[in-house]
């Protein structure tokens, strides 16, 4: 068994009188990909913000690396190895290509405020590490050409991939993808499940939690999967045993639909 | 990484426009105007400090400060007390302290004393009032600025009280001004450029995604303050020491949005505003200070307006904001940027910064003719 990365014990979110997330329970193991499904409002993003920090857990545990962090907030989430992207595009906007890049990539940062008016050695060399590091992010994601470009000015696809880029900046541990495929078309999704596939190979070590609504891309991608509805987890396992799994299809589909599923197996 | 080809962008243009212009200007200023023209001129760099360092705040970290003129009374009070001599002290305040009263430093020292005081003080009022955000951080601030002056009021035996300080001797020259300037727009520019200023953006731009990047907000957001605080008191001793006498009223409301006006007119979101922004908010008022009497346009005899000055600057102001809210130079860095990078004069060992001057230069008088 190799190691747990991520263990998530009995996770709660309550807002007011919603239970959002109700007592969930993960194990994520080093270096494989996992996909998070569920329907509309079903808490997988209340989940990702928990685990990235965003939102503070009502109860239960996070563990990272056999360390709790459920109490700590998104920045030492971050410093931990945690990086994450957003359902809704939260690029820096007025900010080029790199430096929204550089904004990530300066996270180990090590030089300060002294020898930053002063120019010693240490601030410039982690500069330059600093945007070495973020040109690498780029080019992994195929945009270092658009590097000088605003942010905001580039198309939505590119954007997308910018936003995953300024997390590989972070060179995480664990990297968390909430609905990276939302608003692309098929091409564009294909394209982005062979980059994740890209990433995961160079980056052997590097977990990889997607939340998706497109099943294409989670059943290509994923080696295990956890199905959310309604703040728990109904079913997980690998994407052949979830295909099949009864509550999934149910809650995805509507209980009859399995039936009319077979009906139609048999008329054809 | 790509070339810039745009003609602005040469080092020669950047440096004939940025430094030498700049230059010239100065000197003839110092050596030919009169001393009004000078004191003018010694106002409007002071003035790019204040605006420079309130766009620290207001503009690059997106913590909207309205608090400045409090800082400026603390690095003006606090440097003034440590300049002036002992008998002056003694002549002016009552119970002064005695330990305070023989306290004289230069007046390099009374500047960074006061300043970082001023800074110390900014950080443990930025550490009660932070975590509020956007329009209620602005009313606090505001609040602040009233607290300073009638502290400044009330410690009778430390200020003088409303009567204020006086007999500050002279020591904002132009040269002294336009170094401190361009060290404090230098140092400022340094922040930009950093770790700490890029996380500042992002703070302002989106402060979830920061943090989940690993940004500090609170740590970040105080540095922010406390830096400005810290410029903020600078310019208010270049300012005591200019007009060598200085009263609580002196740093109210009217000078916090004063400062304000310059930073937006500028453009808040790059420290290169506070150049056009300080220009516009020093030279026109004294401009039009010449018209406030009455003049003659065109035949047609003018009678006197009152209160001019400020109908064309809130004129001025409203059209700004319809047409070009970002403020003159936006986000670009272009001003502060040229003067301090270092292709701007390396440039000028470069033959071809002066084929492409010249080729850009020919080109337009082709497209002229």
């Amino acid at each position: 068994m190799s190691d747990k990365i991520l263990q998530v014990k009995g996770l709660t979110q309550q807002f007011k009188g919603v239970l959002a997330v109700d007592h969930i329970n993960m194990d994520l193991e080093q270096g494989r990909i996992y996909g998070l499904i569920g329907t509309n409002g079903a808490g997988k993003s209340t989940v990702v913000n928990m685990i990235s920090g965003n939102l503070r857990p009502t109860d239960g545990e996070i563990l990272f690396q056999g360390e709790h962090i459920e109490r700590l907030d998104a920045a030492h989430h971050a410093k931990a190895g945690i990086a994450r992207t957003f359902q809704n595009l939260r690029l820096f906007g007025d900010q080029t290509v790199l430096d929204n890049a550089i904004t990530a990539s300066q996270i180990s940062r090590k030089y300060n405020l002294v020898e930053m008016l002063t120019y010693l050695p240490r601030y410039r060399r982690e500069e330059k590490q600093f945007s070495e590091r973020a040109y690498e992010a780029l080019r992994t994601m195929g945009i270092d050409q658009y590097a000088e470009m605003q942010a905001d000015n580039l198309p939505y696809g590119l954007q997308r991939r910018l936003e995953i880029a300024r997390c590989l900046a972070i060179q995480p541990k664990l990297l968390l993808l909430d609905e990276p495929a939302a608003g692309m078309n098929p091409q564009e999704s294909l394209q982005l499940v062979n980059d994740i596939r890209g990433i995961h190979k160079d980056n052997p070590e590097m977990t990889i939690l997607l939340i998706e609504h497109d099943m294409k891309v989670v059943m290509n991608l994923c080696e295990y999967i956890y199905v959310m509805a309604s703040g728990t987890i109904i079913a997980e396992g690998t994407p052949r045993q979830i295909y099949e799994s009864e509550e999934v299809i149910s809650a995805y589909l509507g209980g009859s639909v399995r039936n009319k599923r077979k009906q139609h197996a048999k008329s054809q | 990484m790509k070339k810039s080809t745009r003609f602005v962008d040469n080092s020669l243009f950047r440096f004939l426009v940025v430094v030498l212009l700049p230059v010239i200007i100065l000197l003839l200023v110092h050596f030919v105007a009169g001393n009004y023209y000078e004191s003018v001129f010694i106002l409007f760099f002071i003035n790019i400090i204040l605006a420079a360092s309130l766009n620290l705040t207001n503009g690059i970290t997106g913590i909207f400060s309205l608090g400045q003129a409090g800082f400026m009374a603390l690095g003006a009070y606090i440097s003034s007390i440590l300049t002036l001599s002992e008998t002056m002290k003694n002549a002016m305040v009552t119970n002064m302290p005695e330990w305070l009263t023989k306290i004289q430093l230069p007046f390099w020292a009374a500047m960074i004393v006061a300043a970082c005081i001023t800074m110390i003080i900014a950080g443990l009022i930025g550490f009660a009032i932070l975590r509020a955000k956007g329009h209620y951080l602005a009313v606090i601030t505001l609040g602040m600025v009233i607290v300073i002056k009638s502290v400044l009021d009330n410690a009778n035996n430390l200020t003088n009280g409303s009567r204020g300080l006086s007999g500050m001797s002279k020591h904002s020259t132009l040269l002294v001004t336009v170094i401190v300037a361009l060290l404090s727009l230098f140092i400022l520019y340094r922040f930009r450029t950093s770790a700490f200023g890029r996380s500042m953006i992002a703070l302002r731009d989106d402060e979830d995604a920061a943090a989940s990047l690993g940004i500090n907000e609170r740590s970040i957001r105080l540095m922010s303050f406390m830096v400005s605080a810290f410029f903020a008191a600078v310019g208010g001793c270049l300012w005591a020491h200019l007009q060598r006498t200085i009263a609580p009223s002196l740093f109210y409301f009217d000078k916090t949005f004063n400062i304000l006006e310059m930073s937006v007119l500028g453009g808040m979101a790059s420290l290169s505003g506070a150049i056009p922004g300080a220009a516009v908010l020093t030279f026109l008022p004294q401009f039009l200070a010449n018209f406030s009497t009455g003049f003659t346009i065109f035949g047609i005899n003018v009678p006197q307006i009152n209160g001019l000055t400020n109908i064309v600057m809130s004129v001025l102001f409203i059209v700004m904001i319809i047409f070009r809210k970002q403020g003159v130079t936006g986000s670009s860095e272009y001003l502060v940027g040229s003067l301090f990078s270092r292709s701007t004069y390396t440039g000028l060992f470069r033959k071809q910064t002066y084929k492409d001057f010249a080729h850009a230069f020919r080109r337009k008088k082709v497209h002229d003719s």
